[in-house]
């Protein structure tokens, strides 16, 4: 049988995917995918650009441009599968407006706040910027000038990132996009356990007993992760799956209990469990008194606004996180109001269905994984309420064991291992090192050999802080890499864009794509993206990955990491530092930012000759520098429980989880057995808190900073839907996809569509105090809101939800509540 | 840069077991598809060819939203030009 080519690739594909999901196909197909010959496709791993799962992918390039894409097989994140979203890896890198050359707002030939994007040279759009760098550090002083990156950087970019703004700029005004999306589980991190990110691992899918979603739509935003418990769930019976939400998602389709509840009433739920667990007897007494601390938060603690808000001025204690100890006793006392009668009356939620969940939790038998994304994390209470679910876990002694895993899910390629484990955040150094302690900056000192008392000791600004200071002119000269955040940040007419276009700031976007956030801004630098770079993630499981630049960036883009360094060599140590800490190190006198930091026997020390031919970044630097950097940032964590294994091991293999001691990875942390941390005999030990203790730690329910009332009637929720990618910059640029979710719209009950006159598809006006939207209404369909809410999602440009969005944040993480606002809605 | 392209992916379409049969007859009236394996388990080996504009997302977007499809997964993915494929 001849088989022309079609018919080859065909039966390629069919291959790969029985392959993956054990299915044997007829000899003939199976017979053909070690014929890679007539693909002359050159095959190679690299982690997906998109969500914070981590899959592996084969990518495949052929003539300098990648045409195809394959699930890894051997990759055990995602053994073989993409989701849909895969598809997109070989197109998001040539949409057709991609972005060639810089772009400066100029009028009569010279930069012009009020001008056109015109082209510019690298040279140029370098030199203004410069400029203007160096004007607001004069006018301002370091917090003049502000980076806001991302959870999407690679980790060196990341590290090079902070490395610039903290110890270069001297500037803490560094926070990333991450910021939105896992704040407040950083937070209860480092509440709890004093170390961050998850115990567990991937693994506990496949251990599980329960699963319990808290706030994730897993089967949309996290695919491959749900396609794992899918499978689980299918193949014992004896598995259940409980999913809570404040409206009904595809993940539902999979629930043995289904739980809606009235938005903010989570507090309650958790709280209702911890007592249900007392009540019932089902503390794990011994692990209980060996392994933990009762601890109680300080309450009434505002809403992350504007100090002269009235919220904030109405609040007894806001913003503080201050903990208090507590007996077992008084905390059994204070979750002792939180009974069946309050929950069911306060979240809405049927009896028997929070009894099953609570029973769930109660049973020794029952190992439960707990999930939780956005919904959670994106809330004003989301530090409390991350650490009320770890509280139920903590209580049953379920954690740190297959199966047994409170476990934070993220949603971006590296919001763990950039915008973390690099910290990258406006508090943050490497490896949980934080500004504010004095034995942390020393130790980053040394590691970068600077003078003592180069980092600045006051936590810069943060995400939300930083529009709010470009608009009071406050923050001068701003960079932002690899977000979008126009698009994303909440209440953009109010914050963000009068922000962006205050006369007093220069704003640079970096990005391979006319976003939003770029038109919004004075200097447009193009950006190359995902393999047109080497680079590494690391992914909600502590799971670090590697790839190799495959193709050249069009035009003249660059990434960021060359942007960032070669801004670096525009200044002088003259320019940034202050004459006295010069004096402590004259050796720098003379040299450039780029010596300093770059070229200073650490990050430079691997030769080119070691890099592949296909590397942009070391062939313009004349060393390694991936590598450097690397290395260079693994030596903080190093020794201290967050260790790396060498850089070039990365290359091989599909990724590691850290901690990497002697060579091997960590599945389970802060279990003897599994985490060579934990001493002999000890059985667990949270090596985070110095006591080796887990913080169980009591919040109150408290009330949301704005609620539906006689005007503004309805609760607004926001979030992505599965063909979309958070603010849909990439995916929008195919077309196929675009046609897919065309127009964000907006998910109602019927019963409130008929109460205000709407049909399926009318175009309504959607009002909050702050801004208005118009979109469509939608009564079927994937998302199914309970009377009282809607669900916007956000990915759409044409439609920025965010106009409508309140910048209420968290108190302890500042991170965005964009779950819950009042709004109301009426026919256009 | 119009040229005309065609998408050959393959897929790994999850359905509740007991509904195996109904969803098969569901896929196989989507133009494209091909059916090129099953299990018991409730998996199918699904062959999408599209061309540009024949929309793939809209035909995963229809096998997703079927009635006892539980998750579908992306396997392989390649874009060729379609003169590159000579017809049989």
């Amino acid at each position: 049988m001849d088989l022309t080519r079609r018919a080859f690739i065909k039966a390629n594909a069919a291959a790969s995917a029985a392959t993956v999901a054990g299915i044997t196909l007829p000899a003939v197909a199976a017979n053909l995918i070690v014929d890679q010959d007539k693909t002359k496709i050159s095959w190679e791993k690299a982690p997906c650009r998109f969500c914070g799962t981590g899959c592996s992918v084969l990518v495949g390039t052929q003539g300098g441009r990648v045409v195809a894409t394959q699930g890894d097989p051997v990759a055990p994140v995602n053994k073989g599968l993409n989701c849909i979203k895969g598809y997109f890896l070989s197109k998001i890198m040539y949409g057709k407006d991609r972005l060639q050359t810089p772009l400066l707002r100029m009028k009569d030939g010279k930069y012009d706040k009020n001008g056109d994007f015109t082209p510019v040279s690298w040279d140029t759009a370098f030199d203004v910027m410069a400029g203007k760098w160096k004007a607001a550090l004069k006018k301002q002083g370091p917090k003049g000038v502000g980076m806001f990156g991302s959870g999407q950087w690679t980790v060196m970019e990341g590290y090079a990132a902070v490395k610039l703004m903290k110890a270069g700029f001297r500037s803490n005004n560094i926070d990333p996009n991450a910021r939105h999306c896992m704040a407040s589980a950083v937070g209860s991190f480092m509440r709890t356990f004093g170390i961050d990110e998850p115990m567990g691992c991937y693994d506990d899918f496949e251990n599980a007993d329960a699963f319990v979603l808290w706030g994730a739509n897993m089967a949309e935003m996290h695919p491959v992760l749900w396609t794992r418990l899918t499978d689980h769930r299918l193949s014992n019976p004896h598995v259940k799956v409980h999913v809570m939400s404040t409206f009904y998602h595809r993940s539902f389709e999979l629930a043995d209990n289904s739980i809606i509840f009235t938005p903010q009433t989570d507090l309650v739920i958790a709280n209702y469990i911890a007592n249900y667990i007392i009540q019932n007897d089902a503390v794990n007494r011994d692990f209980v008194n060996r392994h933990t601390s009762f601890k109680r938060a300080t309450t009434d603690i505002g809403y992350g606004l504007r100090d002269e808000h009235p919220l904030q001025q109405k609040a007894a204690n806001a913003n503080v996180g201050k903990m208090h100890k507590m007996t077992f006793e008084e905390y059994k006392d204070s979750v002792a109001e939180y009974t069946l009668e309050k929950a069911v009356e306060m979240s809405g939620v049927p009896e028997a269905r929070l009894i099953e969940l609570a029973k769930t939790y109660a049973d020794p038998e029952t190992k439960v994984m707990s999930l939780w994304t956005m919904g959670m994390n994106q809330h004003t209470r989301g530090v409390w309420m991350n650490s009320l679910v770890y509280n139920i876990h903590l209580l049953t002694g379920k954690i740190s064991q297959p199966g047994n895993s409170p476990f934070s899910l993220t949603g971006q390629p590296s919001a763990c291992g950039t915008a973390r484990e690099v910290g990258t955040f406006s508090h943050r150094l490497p490896a949980d090192l934080v500004v504010a302690k004095k034995a942390h900056r020393d130790i980053a000192e040394k590691i970068w050999k600077l003078p003592e008392g180069t980092i600045p000791a006051k936590p810069g600004f943060h995400a939300v802080l930083q529009n709010r200071k470009l608009k009071d002119g406050v923050l001068n000269a701003y960079w932002v890499m690899c977000n979008n955040n126009m698009q994303a940040a909440p209440n953009l007419m109010e914050e963000g864009l009068p922000g962006y276009r205050n006369p007093d700031n220069f704003i640079v976007t970096s990005d391979p794509y006319p976003t939003v956030t770029c038109q919004a801004s004075d200097l447009i630098l193009p950006t190359a993206m995902w393999v047109e770079k080497e680079g590494a993630y690391g992914n909600a499981e502590r799971r670090t990955q590697t790839w190799y630049q495959q193709v050249s960036p069009p035009g003249e883009s660059k990434s960021d990491l060359w942007q960032l360094m070669e801004f670096s060599k525009r200044f002088n140590m003259e320019d940034v530092w202050s004459e006295d800490l010069l004096a402590k190190m004259p050796e720098y006198a003379g040299k450039t930012l780029y010596q300093v930091l770059f070229r200073n026997g650490q990050v430079d020390r691997f030769p080119v000759e070691e890099a592949r031919e296909l590397n942009d970044e070391s062939h313009a630097n004349g060393f390694y520098v991936q590598k450097g950097l690397f290395e260079e940032y693994a030596s903080f964590g190093r020794g201290h429980k967050h260790d790396l294994a060498p850089y070039d091991r990365y290359h091989q293999e599909r990724g590691l989880r850290w901690p990497v001691v002697d060579g091997k990875e960590t599945l389970w942390r802060f279990k003897e057995g599994s985490d060579p941390y934990v001493k002999t005999g000890a059985g667990f030990e949270f090596y985070g808190n110095k006591n080796g203790r887990a913080n169980i730690i009591f919040a109150p329910f408290e009330a949301a900073p704005e609620v539906p009332d006689q005007e503004y009637d309805m609760w607004l929720c926001t979030g992505r839907v599965l063909e979309h990618w958070h603010s849909g910059s990439m995916t929008q640029r195919v077309p196929e996809l675009y046609r897919a979710a065309p127009d964000a719209l907006c998910y109602i009950h019927p019963n409130d569509a008929i109460a205000r006159g709407l049909r399926r598809a009318d175009e309504v006006l959607i009002q909050s105090r702050r801004g208005e939207i118009r979109c469509r209404v939608e009564t079927r369909g994937r998302n199914r809101p309970p009377v009282g809410l809607v669900f916007v999602p956000w990915f759409d440009a044409r439609i920025l939800i965010n106009k409508v969005t309140f910048d209420a944040t968290d108190p302890l993480s500042k991170q965005t509540d964009f779950k819950k606002c009042a709004i109301k809605i009426s026919k256009v | 840069m119009d040229q005309q392209e065609v998408h050959i992916s393959s897929m790994v379409v999850h359905a509740r077991p007991d509904h195996l049969q109904s969803v098969k007859n569901d896929i196989e009236q989507l133009p494209g598809t091909e059916i090129q394996g099953e299990a018991d388990s409730g998996k199918l080996v699904v062959v999408l060819e599209t061309q540009k504009q024949s929309y793939i997302t809209d035909i995963i977007e229809k096998i997703n939203n079927l009635e006892n499809v539980l998750s579908i997964a992306l396997v392989y993915h390649q874009v060729e030009y379609l003169d590159s494929l000579p017809e049989q």
